[in-house]
C-alpha cells in the first residue's frame, strides 16, 4: 500500500460529500456537487495510475477531464434557459 | 477576378488546415510520447482528419478569436494570484466555519472596454480577460457590459485592485 | 521511505487537503455565488500538486507528460465552467446577468 494508493482512496472518498451536495438545495447548488466531483475524479485517476502502475489510467484521466467539461457545459447551458 | 478571389480563399483554407494539422500532430506526439514510424503514420492520418474537421467548422462559422501576443504578458501574475487567492478563500472559509467572521461575497465592477461583437480582437481580449481573472479563486467574471464598458465579477473578499492588475489596467 | 516518496507524500497530502477544503467550502458557505469560489482551487491548484508528484516519479515519461496536460486542461477550462455557471445562475435569478436597478455593485 503506497502513498499513491492512500491518496487515491482518500480522494475517491471525497466523492461521497460531493454526491451529498448534489442531492440537496436548488438545482444550481446541486450542479456544484457535479462540478467539484470532476476535477477530484481526474486527480484520483492520476493517483490510481501510479498506485497500480497502469499508464492507461492517466489517459483515462485526460479523456475524463475533457468529457466531463463538455458534459457539464451542456448541462449549464440547458439550465440557463430551458430547465 | 473571381478566379483570383477563389485562389486567395483556397490559400487561406490551406494555411489554416496546415496550422490545425501541425497543432494536432504536436498533441498526438505529446499524448503517445513515442516517435516511431507506425505511430507517426497513425498520427499523420488522425491529424489530417482532425484538421479537416476543424477547418470545415471554422470556414462555416465566423471564428472570432484574434489575440495579440502582448495580451499574454500579464499572465506571469496568475500563478502568484492563484496562490494568494487560495490562501484568501481558505482563510475566509475558516473564519466562517469557526464563526469568527461571517462573510458574504460582493459584486464588483471595473472599467473594461467591450469593443463590440464583430471584432475578433475584442472577442479574444474579453475571453482572455474572463479566463485570466476567473483562474484565481477569489474572483470570477460574470460578464462584460457593452453599454457601460465594465467587467462585472464576484469576489469573496473585496480586492478589485487584484483584478485590475491582472487585466493590466492598474 | 526514500526522499522521493516523502516528497510525493507531501504533494499528494497537500492536494488532498486542498480538495477537502473545497468540499467543505461548497458544503458550508451560505450562498451559491460564495460556494462557486471553492470550485477553482480544485481545478487550479490540486491537479498541479498531483501532476508534480507524478513528475517527481515519472519525469518525462508518458505518465508525467499526460499528468501535466490534465493539470493544464483543468487550469484553462475550469474557469470557463465557473464563468458559465455564475452567468447561468444570474440568468435564472434575474433574467439577465447584468445587475438589476437597485442591486448593489461596487464600482471602481
Amino acid at each position: 500500500m503506497t502513498e499513491w494508493f492512500w491518496a487515491a482512496a482518500a480522494m475517491l472518498a471525497l466523492l461521497l460529500p460531493c454526491g451529498l451536495v448534489a442531492m440537496r438545495g436548488s438545482i444550481m447548488d446541486r450542479l456544484l456537487g457535479l462540478e467539484l466531483a470532476s476535477p477530484i475524479t481526474s486527480a484520483s485517476l492520476l493517483a490510481l495510475a501510479e498506485a497500480f502502475n497502469r499508464s492507461i489510467y492517466v489517459d483515462l484521466a485526460l479523456v475524463y477531464a475533457v468529457l466531463s467539461f463538455v458534459t457539464t457545459l451542456v448541462v449549464v447551458r440547458l439550465l440557463e434557459r430551458w430547465v | 477576378m473571381p478566379k483570383r478571389r477563389n485562389l486567395t480563399a483556397l490559400r487561406g483554407h490551406a494555411l489554416a488546415w496546415l496550422g490545425w494539422w501541425v497543432l494536432s500532430m504536436l498533441l498526438w506526439l505529446l499524448f503517445t510520447s513515442t516517435v516511431n514510424a507506425s505511430e507517426a503514420i497513425a498520427g499523420f492520418g488522425s491529424s489530417a482528419v482532425a484538421a479537416t474537421a476543424a477547418e470545415i467548422v471554422r470556414a462555416n462559422r465566423r471564428f472570432l478569436f484574434a489575440p495579440r501576443l502582448r495580451w499574454i504578458a500579464p499572465a506571469w501574475r496568475i500563478p502568484i494570484q492563484i496562490a494568494r487567492d487560495t490562501w484568501i478563500v481558505f482563510r475566509v472559509l475558516a473564519n466562517h466555519v469557526t464563526g469568527r467572521k461571517r462573510v458574504r461575497g460582493t459584486w464588483q465592477a471595473v472599467p473594461f472596454e467591450h469593443g463590440g461583437e464583430r471584432s475578433g480582437r475584442s472577442s479574444a481580449r474579453r475571453a482572455l480577460a474572463t479566463i485570466g481573472v476567473t483562474m484565481s479563486p477569489n474572483s470570477y467574471v460574470v460578464g462584460i457590459d457593452p453599454e457601460r464598458d465594465e467587467l462585472m465579477f464576484h469576489q469573496l473578499e473585496p480586492a478589485p485592485e487584484d483584478v485590475q492588475r491582472l487585466l493590466g489596467t492598474r | 521511505m526514500t526522499a522521493k516518496e516523502v516528497v510525493n507524500a507531501v504533494l499528494l497530502g497537500a492536494a488532498w487537503l486542498v480538495q477537502v477544503l473545497c468540499v467543505l467550502g461548497v458544503w458550508r458557505m451560505p450562498h451559491l455565488y460564495d460556494r462557486l469560489h471553492f470550485i477553482t482551487p480544485a481545478t487550479s491548484v490540486a491537479p498541479w500538486l498531483v501532476a508534480a508528484a507524478v513528475w517527481v516519479r515519472e519525469a518525462m515519461d508518458h505518465q508525467g507528460i499526460v499528468a501535466l496536460l490534465v493539470a493544464l486542461f483543468l487550469l484553462l477550462f475550469g474557469p470557463v465552467l465557473t464563468h458559465a455557471t455564475a452567468r447561468a445562475a444570474r440568468l435564472r435569478e434575474h433574467g439577465d446577468w447584468r445587475p438589476d436597478r437597485g442591486e448593489k455593485v461596487h464600482r471602481r
